[in-house]
């Protein structure tokens, strides 16, 4: 039954020309361009061109991010940071500590084709392009987002290439903690082992602030990353309109911008959104159109300007309307229950909420993944779900398999998709979900 | 020192009593009437009384509602006994009179006896009207001695080495100031007293139980003996014979246990929660302290700022 | 907050229930305040409403002490079980049997009305662990937790407890023990010391010298209780993982009408509901599969219901009625109350 849709070839991304060979130049400019001209600030203008001017009727509040990522990634200008900087390689990092002491978070997973390319001299030929984008961001004298100096960088011990890479930032002179994260999510002892990770990490980031954890202040923290969540799954109630009134590469953009926004900011202007969203839906004005397939989107994490595939969809009339990725829904969708306030109870609290629902590929089982993507199908009433994995990560390609058979099961039609972040298969692919969707929408109809 | 001639109901026998279960376990085994056996018995002390014979005579009684009875008084061989069954939960007054003309007075001789159909606290009756509680009275009798009841006494009765016992003498409903109470612990402690104006004398149960340890019986129970005397100049003829005064007598018997006092420690029950609440807590705190150590927990201080 | 466009997929259950306006009133009530003021409620009713003379009987589920003799409107069942199972063999084989069936019968109609929710919410002994809870939090000290492998090991004492609690009355009857080992759960429970003396009643902190029976058993009582207090202190609702009515009612918990339901479908594994769990049970999160979730040491508190951001992933209901469900906004007011605090 599923056939068409999961046993696409697997696409094998042809060597890059100058992937071995630019680097080198990319990374020592004789003589630094200024910004605007640079590969990586072409790169996302060319994205986020399309994303804003291909489209119809985007939300005026959509504007403020537009122009968020326009000035961050097309004119490299900075966000001040508050207090020190820290960069996280993943959302495994409870960030309300780093907040509460402080400090200003950083999500350094990249999204750029640019960096990707220049990543590519640390890891194996057949690596993650996120991974080697990071690198390669890190990597580099003009990095974009423009993140300044880092006082650390935590990486939690995710995959294997996330781990390896740890090695690799300090030698280009950053200093990283290792987060330990357990393999296992399900135990007891996992939990406790995660807990006492979370408390090193603390202590790791007191030590770079100076500021001691207190009741006050990580009180203080939660409520801003609780207003944030709140804004996010309000947002993401509008997403189970049907015909849809929001797009999922805005939804992506917004949450994107999340990785190095400033939060006030950034909850404001989805705030703002959601007023706009709300405006829309009393008025029953549609994003999409009224058969427009609806779209579950897995696996590998889109990136600005890495939105490739959801844009793919959404240009041959699907609706992205919700996903089940680390960059998007997982990073704020879950929200932290605490019991008593106290330092103690919230620090344990923040852990749970970072291990026990994440449906990273990186765990043992992937139950929790699968009855996740069925709960979200039925939730946004959606008709298909398109799987991406990037070539080179193997535990989302190894997971294809049980996740392709659970919905094979509940009759949910797959796309898998392998790909990475060159732009040389948009074509093909392009053809692929077209045929997808047409299938989609067939079936929609047979139905009837 | 002559000998007092006083008549008692004696509930020692125990065993023929169907209310053995209530004092233990607190639940009313017996469904439907309660059979009470009282013996006569005449003596200076509880314990040196001996049995005693009345012929022709009946015990009557009255009960909590006012409703009035009678039992027959049994002779068997030297003892006379009467069984009385109780329907009704609540205090019942027994008594048995005789009456003989010596010299110029007529001795009126009055074996009273408390009786109780009872409910332990838990697991009883708790919802039994207050009115129940409160010890039975005779307006019409012409002399009589009645305990009174402490305000926990509820369907049972438990008086207790240490405590008070009060005791009112009453004829025809009024009370009798000036009479003459003595009162008799098992082991033949006495103390008299004359009734105040509200016919009312008070006695301290001392304590005359003093076994070995391990003789101890919590639930030990000794029999005092009281008893009220007056004289009053009512003059009449009695029998075919004339007298000139009256000297009524009346008796009463009751129970009383050792105090808890003899057996029971606050100080002990206390210390041992004090104790072991710090002993656990002290443990709790250290072992908190050596995790700290041993894995290097991180803990936070709670304290703002 | 804003609409996250509620009643777009509307279930069919609710609309049968109560109206809209009211089950979101309900669904997002501060539950810990409300479950804070409930509790005091019954605390006062149970342990000072005999004064007014009020009387529930002699079967309560719920540790209505008796030997709060006036304070108590009714009495915890497991005083009168004990005194009845102690009467001799015979009896009990004969008329008595009925006296302790008919027992049962009372005890069982009161428990099903509110099933463990008589732990969570009734009971006298709970609402003082749980104030003992609040203090040590205004201390700003931490709570402890099990390990899981003692977790697993210590809950077997509740069911250890209500077996002797029932064979020792047994055997008091059948002549094998003495009657100084009567109610033997009553002598070691620390609702005997601590509920009396809370209505000012102090006769049950006494050790009883007057037998070697007595002598142990009020030793036994007394150390509880300090294990209580200490107890309750770090760890929450540290009696109640040891409570034979709790194990008790488990086992009759089955056609109760009250209930703790899961869709495990909704349901995200976020552990939010274990974190909050006073009983540590770890299945209320972690099993998605029954929705039955009320385990043997649960209270039914539904302290977890309030903190699930689930939409209805976890909730309570009654004869089949929902009463009150996790909702998103709900989960949300209460966590932002907690914050600003
Ligand atoms: S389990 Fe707790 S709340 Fe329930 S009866 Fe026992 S002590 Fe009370
Ligand atoms: S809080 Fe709700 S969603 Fe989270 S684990 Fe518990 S039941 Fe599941
Ligand atoms: S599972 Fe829920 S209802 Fe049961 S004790 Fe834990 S928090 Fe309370």
């Amino acid at each position: 039954m599923n056939g068409p849709f999961n046993s696409g070839k697997p696409v094998v991304p042809e060597p890059s020309p100058q992937s071995a060979g630019a680097s080198p130049r990319a990374r020592k400019p004789k003589e630094p361009l200024p910004f605007g001209k640079t590969k990586q600030a072409r790169e996302a203008e060319k994205v986020l061109n399309h994303i804003v001017d291909d489209f119809d009727d985007n939300p005026k509040a959509m504007d403020y991010f537009y122009d968020l990522f326009r000035r961050v990634y097309c004119r490299g200008e900075t966000i001040a940071p508050d207090g020190p900087l820290i960069g996280t390689t993943c959302i495994q990092a409870p960030e309300e500590l780093i907040y509460a002491m402080g400090a200003t978070p950083v999500r350094l997973c990249n999204g750029s084709y640019h960096y990707d390319q220049i990543g590519a001299e640390f890891m194996p030929s057949k690596s993650c392009s996120l991974v080697k984008a990071t690198l390669g961001m890190l990597t580099s004298d003009d990095p974009v987002p423009r993140v300044g100096k880092l006082d650390l960088v935590v990486n939690p011990t995710t995959c294997d290439q996330k781990k390896k890479a740890s090695a690799m930032m300090q030698d280009m002179g950053h200093a990283v903690f290792d987060l330990e994260l357990p393999n296992v999510k399900e135990s007891e002892a996992s939990r406790v082992y995660w807990q006492r990770s979370v408390r090193s990490f603390a202590e790791e980031i007191r030590k770079v602030t100076g500021k001691k954890l207190t009741r006050k202040n990580l009180k203080a923290a939660l409520a801003r990353t609780q207003r944030a969540e709140k804004a996010f799954r309000v947002l993401d109630g509008f997403r189970k309109a049907s015909p849809s009134i929001f797009l999922g590469k805005d939804a992506f953009l917004v949450v994107n911008a999340y990785f190095f926004d400033n939060l006030d900011n950034w909850c404001e202007a989805v705030e703002r959104l959601n007023d706009e969203l709300k405006i829309r839906y009393d008025n029953a004005v549609r994003a999409a159109q009224k058969k427009a397939p609806r779209i579950v989107f897995t696996g590998s994490p889109p990136i600005f300007p890495n939105l490739k595939l959801p844009l793919l969809i959404e240009r041959a009339g699907g609706v992205v309307v919700s996903d089940e990725t680390c960059s998007a829904n997982r990073m704020l969708y879950d929200m932290t229950a605490v019991d008593e306030w106290l330092v103690n109870d919230m620090v344990d609290s923040l852990a749970d909420k970072y291990l026990k629902p994440c449906t990273c590929p990186i765990f043992t089982k992937n139950d929790d993944r699968r009855r996740r993507l069925l709960e979200l199908v039925k939730k946004f009433e959606a008709d298909g779900i398109v799987y991406q994995a990037f070539a080179g990560c193997q535990v989302y390609e190894m997971e294809q398999r049980s996740v392709a058979k659970t919905l094979d099961e509940n009759g949910i039609p797959m796309l898998y998709v392998e790909t990475d972040y060159s732009p040389d298969d948009e074509g093909q692919l392009s053809t692929r979900i077209e045929a997808f969707l047409e299938s989609i929408k067939t079936r929609k109809r047979m139905r009837q | 020192m002559r000998s007092e001639r006083s008549a008692k109901g004696d509930r020692s026998g125990g065993m023929n009593e169907a209310n053995e279960a209530t004092a233990m376990s607190g639940m009313s085994f017996g469904r439907g009437p309660t059979v009470k056996t009282l013996a006569l018995r005449m003596g200076a002390e509880p314990l040196g009384a001996k049995d005693e014979t009345l012929t022709d005579s009946s015990v009557q009684i009255l009960a909590n509602d006012g409703a009035r009875s009678s039992a027959p008084l049994v002779n068997m061989g030297d003892a006379s006994r009467a069984k009385i069954e109780i329907q009704n939960y609540g205090f019942y007054n027994a008594a048995v009179t005789r009456k003989a003309v010596h010299g110029r007075f007529l001795d009126v001789q009055i074996a009273q006896a408390e009786l109780l159909k009872g409910a332990m606290a838990h697991g009883g009756h708790s919802d039994h009207d207050p009115k129940l509680f409160k010890p039975t009275m005779d307006d019409k009798a012409p002399f009589e001695l009645i305990r009174e009841h402490g305000p926990d006494e509820k369907l049972w009765t438990t008086i207790r080495s240490g405590e008070k016992a009060s005791f009112l003498v009453r004829s025809y409903g009024a009370p009798v100031a000036g009479a003459r109470v003595t009162f008799v612990s098992q082991e033949g402690w006495r103390k008299v007293v004359e009734t105040d104006a509200n016919g009312r004398a008070e006695f301290t149960l001392i304590r005359d139980y003093f076994p070995d340890w391990a003789d101890f019986n919590r639930r030990h129970s000794g029999v005092f003996l009281v008893w009220a005397k007056k004289e009053t100049p009512e003059a009449g003829v009695y029998g075919g014979q004339d007298y000139a005064a009256t000297r009524y007598q009346a008796s009463l018997s009751g129970r009383y246990y050792p105090s808890p006092a003899d057996y029971e420690s606050y100080g002990y029950g206390v210390g041992i929660v004090v104790f072991v609440t710090a002993f656990a807590g002290l443990s709790i705190w250290l072992f908190r302290q050596r995790r700290r150590k041993c894995f290097k927990e991180i803990v936070f201080n709670e304290k703002l700022a | 907050m804003k609409s996250s466009l509620d009643g777009m997929a509307p279930n069919w259950r609710q609309r049968l229930t109560l109206p809209r306006g009211m089950r979101d009133a309900i669904n997002g009530v501060d539950f810990n305040r409300f479950r804070f003021w409930l509790q005091i409620f019954f605390f006062v009713l149970l342990v000072y409403g005999g004064f007014t003379g009020l009387n529930l009987g002699n079967n309560l589920p719920t540790f209505s002490c008796g030997y709060n003799q006036n304070g108590r409107p009714g009495v915890c069942y497991l005083l009168p079980l004990q005194h009845q199972l102690a009467m001799p063999t015979k009896a009990l084989l004969g008329y008595a049997s009925l006296t302790i069936l008919s027992g049962l019968f009372i005890f069982f109609l009161w428990f099903i009305v509110l099933n463990k929710g008589w732990c969570g919410f009734v009971c006298p002994l709970g609402t003082v662990q749980d104030w003992i809870t609040d203090l040590r939090v205004k201390m700003g000290a931490r709570f402890t937790r099990y390990s899981q492998a003692s977790f697993e090991t210590l809950s077997w004492i509740k069911y250890v407890l209500l077996a002797l609690m029932i064979v020792i009355p047994l055997g008091i009857g059948a002549g094998y023990f003495s009657h100084d080992l009567g109610a033997p759960y009553c002598m070691i429970c620390p609702a005997r010391l601590i509920i009396p003396t809370l209505a000012l009643n102090f006769d049950q902190l006494v050790l009883d010298f007057s037998s070697p029976g007595k002598i142990v058993m009020t030793t036994l009582g007394a150390i509880t209780t300090g294990l209580f207090l200490a107890g309750s202190f770090v760890k929450k609702r540290f009696w109640c993982f040891f409570c034979p009515m709790s194990a008790f009612h488990y086992l009759l918990s089955k056609p109760a009408f009250f209930r703790l339901i899961k869709d495990g479908d909704k349901c995200t594994r976020c552990g939010d509901c274990y974190t909050v769990c006073d009983l540590q049970i770890k299945e209320i999160a972690d099993d998605v599969k029954n929705p039955q979730i009320m385990m043997d040491d649960c209270i039914v508190c539904l302290k977890c219901v309030a903190a699930c951001p689930e939409q209805g992933a976890l909730k309570a209901t009654f004869a089949g009625r929902t009463v009150f469900e996790s909702t998103e906004e709900g989960f949300i007011k209460r966590m932002e109350k907690g914050t600003r605090a």
